[in-house]
């Protein structure tokens, strides 16, 4: 055999060269479609919602418009890729950074941030009062951060009749106590005659820092503080609906607009009812916006939102769980849609759904009875609205 | 056969004649070479044989109501790595044989150390024969996962509108499962990691049979650090979780064991040139 290595080395080459080649350039065959589910999409005009999807190896970044959708993947080697979490309340690692503890007694939290240590907050209690039952919303409603600074207020009940205080937390410094910087009374709580104030959390836009008060379990008292003076504030008091529930969302727009988001249900379809408050020196209550999910049903834990005001339109961008359909057994079947909602004047114009190939990954879950995650799986991530 | 491939290789100049270096690598090759095409032929058919029916028996139990794996763990499952395993054993263990054949019996080995062609040819020769051997049988297996993928979704797309068939499918498991991202890495740390294998396999088992027949007793010992680093990479790189795989560690252990390679060659040609049988 003169000749004989020649033509298999070629062969072998050729059949790896070419399979390279071509599933490298298979990385852009997922599908991206944009379909209209409500509305005409020319409410979309001006609006460009980019995100990603992928797993852990590969991340296909995708960018919608009113054309429709373009999209490119990357392919990783190894941890290169990090998950953004997802606005994130129910948790204990609130965005992975933060770490909050309620002591036993409930008369103070320990604050733990990452890369800065511990600090524990002296929040004061109740004279009187029922104890076990003063603290209303999670204890990480209570934190906001201004630049480097943090700030803490412990989310109340009716049932705590104290003096409640928004403390600077004392990370990077040497003093061990939290100062304190403002301070409500709630001394004349009764939980009795659903009378009084409850702190449902903090947040901040800016420089500013945004307590949010329910009144009488029915008004919600916004409150805008200057972080660097707290005895400037100002303060919108909107009047009583049933659907401003304890536990909200907040995004802040990088126009200074914060969005407060309420979830309520009617007629068993979930209900996002959106407060949106630009907050300058003095703040300005924009709008009411109530979003019907028609389909399907959005988990803070689990899902992705983000929204945005574009030219005087409001933009929902959201992945939701298709739970509408019948799962039979298989109740631990994840479908999840991508879904872009244009509202204007408190209305939806536009509903468009994104058709893309994740939930292909859990197709062992269909008919298995197992349960359990695949080790590779794609999710929604890094959402912008421009 | 063997001298008429050095023949061709010589050419006339005056009273001496020499054979061009790269000729007579290349000569040697295919003299090489054609100890292992019946022996690839074989183990190529087989394995492409092997793994159809192993696929199209995991396969062939999926019904519209069955839980449906994705391809490259039916893959996995079906058991078609062992397969791709046990060829490149079978290709080691030839390779193997065709160093200490020349030994044995004819003891071709002193025609090859009469030859009037550097002995670092002799080396080089049958070093590329046994890397070619393994990358035509890993081509091979890449044709099988092909057909594989083509007979698994041939067969789940006939039921339920195809609504088990994932879109992509070949690509997402090529990335996915470790196996394939072992033998067609699709980023340059599997790339590297892919080819120091290769390079570890093959200039160490020639190194390890050549120390035992130069009777040089180091070369077991480092032969063995050489195995148990290769074993650590295989690991690593096959890894089912890949946030756990160091990059760190991938790269010192690939620059180790490729340094090791080097050292392997040059010691390797070192013992050729004494003789290696003594």
């Amino acid at each position: 055999m003169r000749h004989g290595i020649a033509p298999i080395a070629i062969l072998a080459i050729l059949v790896i060269g070419y399979s390279a080649v071509d599933l490298y350039a298979a990385k852009d065959e997922a599908r991206f479609e944009l379909v209209d589910r409500y509305g005409d999409r020319s409410a979309m005009e001006g609006i460009t919602v980019r995100g990603t999807l992928g797993d852990i190896l590969h991340r296909s970044e995708f960018e919608i418009s009113m054309d429709g959708v373009r999209h490119h993947t990357e392919l990783f080697d190894h941890h290169e890729y990090e998950l953004s979490t997802p606005i994130n309340r129910f948790d204990y690692g609130y965005s992975g950074q933060y770490w909050v503890r309620r002591n036993q007694l409930g008369r103070w939290v320990e604050i733990w941030k990452r890369g800065w240590g511990e600090v524990t907050v002296y929040t004061g209690f109740s004279v009187g009062g029922n104890k076990g039952r003063e603290y209303g919303n999670p204890f990480e409603y209570g934190l906001a951060s201004v630049g480097e600074k943090d700030y803490y207020v412990a989310p109340t009940s009716l049932h705590f009749t104290g003096i409640a205080a928004i403390f600077e937390l004392p990370f990077g410094t040497n003093r061990e106590v939290a100062r304190q910087l403002a301070t409500i009374s709630m001394a004349d709580n009764d939980a009795e005659r659903s009378k009084g104030l409850e702190i449902l959390g903090l947040e901040a836009v800016g420089d500013r820092l945004i307590l949010v008060l329910k009144e009488d379990r029915t008004n919600l008292i916004i409150r805008s503080y200057d972080s660097t003076n707290v005895e400037r504030f100002s303060e919108e008091v909107l009047s009583g609906t049933e659907e401003y529930v304890d536990q909200y969302e907040a995004i802040v727009d990088d126009d200074g607009t914060l969005h407060l988001i309420f979830e309520s249900s009617a007629n068993d379809q979930q209900v996002l009812t959106i407060l949106s408050l630009y907050v300058g020196d003095d703040m300005t209550h924009m709008e009411d916006a109530r979003l019907v999910i028609e389909e399907g049903h959005w988990h803070s834990r689990d899902h992705q939102l983000t929204l945005r005001r574009v030219d005087g339109k409001l933009v929902v961008v959201m992945t939701l769980d298709d739970r509408n359909e019948d799962t039979g057994p298989t109740w631990f079947r994840e479908q999840t849609r991508f879904m872009i909602d244009v509202l204007q004047d408190g209305e939806v114009r536009y509903r468009g759904e994104l058709l893309a190939d994740q939930n292909d990954d859990f197709i062992y879950m269909l008919n298995s009875r197992e349960g359990g995650y695949p080790v590779y799986y794609r999710t929604f991530d890094n959402l912008s609205i421009e | 056969m063997l001298c008429d491939a050095y023949t061709m290789g010589m050419v006339q100049l005056g009273e001496v004649e020499f054979v061009k270096p790269w000729l007579s690598v290349y000569r040697l090759m295919n003299d090489q070479f054609s100890r292992w095409f019946n022996l690839n032929l074989t183990i190529c058919t087989v394995m492409l044989n092997a793994t159809n029916i192993l696929v199209r028996m995991e396969v062939s139990d999926y019904t519209s109501f069955t839980a449906h794996e994705r391809f490259e763990d039916l893959y996995t499952s079906s058991g078609s790595i062992w397969v791709y395993v046990v060829a490149v054993m079978i290709a080691c263990g030839f390779f193997i044989y065709t160093i200490y054949s020349d030994y044995w019996g004819s003891k071709a080995i002193y025609t090859y150390m009469t030859l009037p062609v550097r002995r670092e040819a002799i080396y080089a020769s049958k070093l590329i024969a046994f890397m070619l051997s393994l990358i035509f049988i890993t081509a091979f297996q890449l044709i099988s996962i092909r057909v594989g993928h083509s007979i698994y979704a041939h067969h789940i797309d006939r039921y339920a509108d195809g609504m088990y068939l994932m879109n992509n499918g070949l690509f997402l498991a090529v990335i996915r499962s470790s196996f394939m991202r072992l033998i067609l890495p699709l980023s340059w740390i599997g790339f590297m990691c892919t080819l120091t294998i290769l390079l570890v396999l093959s200039t160490g088992i020639y190194y390890a049979v050549l120390c035992e027949r130069a009777d040089r007793r180091y070369g077991a010992i480092v032969s063995a650090v050489a195995g148990i680093a290769l074993f650590d990479l295989v690991r690593q790189v096959t890894r089912e979780d890949v946030l756990d795989i160091s990059l760190v560690r991938l790269i010192f252990v690939c620059v180790l064991l490729l340094s090791l390679s080097g050292y392997f060659i040059i010691h390797s040609i070192y013992l050729v040139r004494r003789g290696a049988n003594v």
